[in-house]
């Protein structure tokens, strides 16, 4: 999996490109984990590019989402596919994550 | 291997108790279930449950730095696919891992149990078959559509 982060302002966008599974959900932790103990407050996954996750993804995404919370910040995803909404939906991540249809609509959210 | 009468065809391979091989053994179930007909968002289904069931058995089956290996049977049947994970490692059943509640709030929200409760989700049959002195397996069982069973 390819893993692209792009800083504008206070924003941090993370795009996602391939596959989030047991191997590259390592790879995700040990980036994300350092951005938000740095203290990035607001971070958008773009999932444009994304076309699988396992619970290993799933995991990271709960470990993320628990550390913004802590530090009072604001973490969204966007543009997911339907397998990956539905893996969201069985296992009730759609329920505590914050998710965009799409890029525009995080961007609007994450600045409100 | 099963002689069962209902085995139309089957297949296998041998890999590493390495997680670099999982994609590997998810590239080989995929194409063999495409060959078996069973339909496309199965065949998604059955990649997902086939990574957790595999990544059960090189996290837990085997020491860690210990050089091992397992191996994945798929076997077509009249009306199904059939998925088996078999090594001769350490016992563990993954069906008895602690339970995975999607509706747990988030700040009491944990993974524990989550791949079991994804494997569960995604197939139609999922069995755990201790083997005696073969070791042991996990089955994963997913039906064919109409359109796929000839």
């Amino acid at each position: 999996m390819e893993i692209k982060i792009e800083k504008k302002d206070d924003l941090t966008i993370i795009s996602l490109v391939g596959r989030l599974d047991t191997i590259s959900a390592e790879e995700l932790k040990s980036e994300i984990v350092p951005l938000i103990k740095n203290g990035d407050k607001k971070i958008i996954f773009d999932f444009v590019n994304l076309d699988y996750i396992s619970s290993a993804g799933l995991r990271i995404l709960l470990v993320a989402t628990k550390m913004m919370k802590e530090k009072e910040g604001l973490l969204i995803l966007c543009n997911i596919n339907d397998f990956i909404n539905e893996i969201f939906e069985i296992s009730g991540f759609n329920q505590i994550l914050s998710i965009t249809n799409t890029f525009e609509e995080a961007l609007v959210n994450i600045k409100s | 291997m099963s002689n069962s009468p209902n085995i139309l065809e089957e297949c296998s391979i041998k890999v590493p108790n390495r997680l670099d091989y999982i994609s590997i053994i998810q590239n080989y179930t995929k194409d063999v279930a495409t060959k078996y007909n069973l339909d496309p968002k199965s065949i998604q289904q059955v990649e997902v449950a086939v990574e957790e069931a595999a990544t059960n058995v090189v996290k837990h089956a085997f020491h860690i730095n210990k050089k091992n290996e397992y191996n994945i049977i798929c076997q077509k049947e009249p009306d199904r696919v059939v998925i088996r994970i078999r090594d001769k490692g350490i016992p563990f059943d993954p069906t008895q891992l602690s339970e995975y509640n999607p509706d747990t709030p988030l700040t009491e929200r944990t993974a524990a149990g989550l791949g079991s409760f994804l494997i569960r989700k995604m197939v139609d049959l999922y069995e755990y078959n201790n083997l005696g002195k073969d070791g042991k397996e996990t089955v994963l069982i997913k039906y064919l559509s109409q359109e796929g069973i000839i």
